[in-house]
């Protein structure tokens, strides 16, 4: 379980950083996340949905123990993020869009260097990497650099090493940003399996589609507040535009309006981007 | 502890399959030590040849009004009498390059030195580059000369020709001869060895820090068990090994460069050979290893700092030179390990590793290096962890 309690997290702007915001932008630091508190719960798909720029990435680093909140409390299956970071890592997953992995490293190595680095012997790491490599279809390639891997290989690469110490809470950063159709419906798949598996799943993304496909709980972020905080379903009772778009835009309308520093705010249906 | 051992073996996998870091770390070493050391070596026997024997080719004109003195040119090993020249061919055969000097002796030199006069010898030579050489043995050998005369009076007289020397002054050289090796030496291979040490580390520290942060590998391993400490001590043990790898391979350089160089003139193996002893390697070995601590330390703060590969190029680039400009101090003459001077950075170094290849160092002055030098270490360390720690650094962008 994951709980955010009253979080707000400030940036320090540097001198070149003011110079890009603009000459209305008149002051020193940016509220990232301004007093977020929401619950994921076991077994039920949490969706943090929100515009680019929302501060759903700084949430998420927030909760994987990278950031530190400026103010308020998260704690991930009961351990506290501030003092029991180690801990809380060791019962986390973490997979962003980027499927950031050593190019210079086999599949095989990969893995096995996050087992061990989360203190799994070596003989149980084999054993568990041999069994996702055979769900996932990764021996045919398992040694080969990760450099010479597709999207879509690299991508099963990289679930097996978010869940090669079977983690209890697993957390998405815009996770099929960049993926094929079929990639991305693997990962859809994976979260669904690991729900009814009973962990704790949070994803962000600004893809209205994966909301409607796999949201069990939805936050809605903007400019780094909640706007919405509830189950999908109720949403969806309440909605008063005919499309969950419109009343995407409807909603962050009624908080202030879709744009603070004059942005448009981009939502997306499927893999097309409509402005 | 497993933690750092376990991310170690990892990053020194991934640099150990960069091309780009492998060729900065063993192959320039390997190949770029041993050219500069044949063209070194090749260039310095040929001064010591054209040093030791120019051969100067000098005429005696009207030889036969000063007897003795042709024989005396003759005699020299260095010099080469040219016959036949005229009084009047003397300016422009030397302007030509004919001859290189010439004494023209007066038709009646013989004669007043007879009559215990002073007979006129004129010496011709050209101002050149060369001249100080010249002109000195010209007078070496008129000296000769006028001393043969003047013992030769003072027998006429029935008195000892020894009664001229008023003083007797033999020089001696006392200078140790490690002590000129290390001079010649010292001050030219502590470059290579820092040089070499920071290129070798440069690259896997931009990779392994700034490189992971572009290419947003450093995201995934933060969100494991390891902690900023352990993963900035990892990497930094990488970068330790490759600087410190890279020097060693620079000194295996020089080894195979002075098995390339041929006709090396005796004297010039020995002064290699014994600059190059096991027991000094080893010693320098020991100077190397907190430099390259320093270097990574140093270097891995840089680099996390750097939004990107390229930015953490552009800033260690320069900073070779402005790490390696205090080791040009020890060059200069005169600069020596004292307990201030072992305490300064990089000066330190280039001293220290100086007075080794002489065989002159002092155990107290390494000692005072070794200190200063691994509690830089440290601090660069603790900077790099620091610096791994804030998020404004780590996800600065």
């Amino acid at each position: 379980m994951i709980v955010v309690d009253g979080v707000s997290k400030t940036f320090k702007l540097t001198r070149k950083q003011r110079k890009e915001m603009g000459r209305q932008f008149t002051g020193s630091s940016i509220d990232a996340l301004k007093n977020v508190s929401f619950t994921c719960e076991p077994g039920r798909i949490f969706c943090l949905l929100g515009p680019n720029g929302a501060g759903k990435t700084t949430a998420l680093r927030i909760i994987a123990t990278m950031l530190r909140p400026t103010e308020g409390h998260v704690t991930v299956d009961g351990l506290d993020t501030r003092r029991q970071g180690r801990a809380v890592r060791r019962v986390l997953g973490f997979s962003t869009g980027a499927t950031a992995l050593y190019d210079r490293l086999t599949p095989n190595e990969l893995v096995l260097y996050y087992a061990r680095l989360n203190g799994i012997p070596d003989r149980e790491a084999k054993r568990r990497r041999d069994a996702f490599f055979d769900m996932l279809d990764v021996n045919s390639f398992a040694d080969r650099r990760i450099s010479k891997l597709s999207t879509g290989m690299r991508q099963k690469v990289s679930i097996t090493r978010t869940l090669i110490h079977r983690p209890s809470v697993l957390v998405f950063d815009e996770a099929t940003a960049g993926l094929d159709v079929m990639a991305a419906q693997s990962i859809h798949n994976l979260m669904r399996q690991l729900r009814d598996e009973g962990r704790t799943v949070l994803f962000s993304t600004h893809r209205m589609d994966e909301v409607e496909l796999l949201a069990d709980d939805l936050a809605i972020l903007h400019e780094g507040a909640l706007c919405y905080r509830g189950t999908y379903d109720a949403f969806h009772a309440a909605m008063q535009a005919d499309t969950l778009e419109e009343e995407f835009i409807r909603v962050i309308e009624d908080v202030g309006g879709p744009t603070g520093n004059g942005h448009a705010v981009h939502l997306t249906t499927g893999t097309e981007e409509t402005p | 502890m497993r933690t750092i051992w376990i991310i170690f073996g990892k990053e020194l996998k991934d640099t150990l399959r960069d091309r780009r870091t492998l060729s900065m770390m063993i192959l320039v070493p390997l190949v770029l030590v041993p050219v500069i050391v044949v063209l070194v070596t090749q260039l310095q026997a040929q001064l010591v040849v054209s040093a030791r024997a120019p051969l100067i080719r000098v005429a005696v004109v009207n030889q036969d009004a000063a007897k003795g003195l042709a024989d005396l040119v003759q005699a020299q090993d260095d010099m080469r009498l040219t016959p036949g020249v005229a009084a009047s061919g003397i300016p422009a055969l030397i302007r030509n390059d004919k001859i290189d000097a010439a004494f023209l002796i007066h038709p009646d030199f013989d004669e007043r030195v007879q009559r215990q006069q002073s007979g006129q010898i004129e010496m011709f030579y050209e101002s050149d580059i060369n001249v100080a050489v010249t002109r000195e043995r010209l007078r070496e050998v008129m000296n000769d000369y006028r001393e043969q005369i003047l013992r030769q009076r003072l027998a006429d007289q029935g008195l000892d020709g020894n009664m001229v020397e008023v003083v007797s002054v033999e020089e001696r050289d006392v200078a140790r001869r490690q002590v000129i090796l290390g001079r010649i030496f010292g001050g030219i291979l502590p470059y290579f060895f820092i040089i070499f040490c920071y290129l070798g580390a440069m690259y896997p520290a931009i990779d392994l820090a700034a490189g992971e942060k572009e290419r947003a590998t450093m995201e995934t391993l933060l969100t494991s068990p390891a902690s900023r400490f352990q993963i900035a001590a990892g990497k930094f043990w990488v970068v330790v090994l490759c600087g410190f790898g890279s020097a060693l391979v620079s000194i295996l350089g020089l080894y195979l460069g002075f098995y390339l160089v041929r006709d090396m003139p005796p004297e010039l193996t020995r002064a290699l050979e014994e600059a190059l002893y096991l027991d000094r390697v080893a010693m320098l070995a020991l100077i190397l290893l907190p430099l390259a601590m320093c270097f990574a330390g140093l270097m891995l703060s840089f680099s996390i700092f750097a939004r990107s590969f390229k930015e953490a190029q552009s800033i260690l680039s320069p900073l070779a030179i402005i790490t390696v400009l205090p080791a040009v101090v020890g060059l200069l003459p005169g600069i020596e390990l004292t307990p201030r001077t072992a305490l300064f950075p990089m000066l330190n170094v280039s001293i220290a590793m100086k007075e080794i290849i002489a065989g002159t160092v002092r155990p107290v002055g390494l000692m005072l290096v070794w200190v200063s030098l691994g509690l830089l270490a440290i601090l660069s360390l603790l900077a790099c962890a620091y610096y791994f720690r804030r998020e404004d650094v780590i996800f600065r962008s």
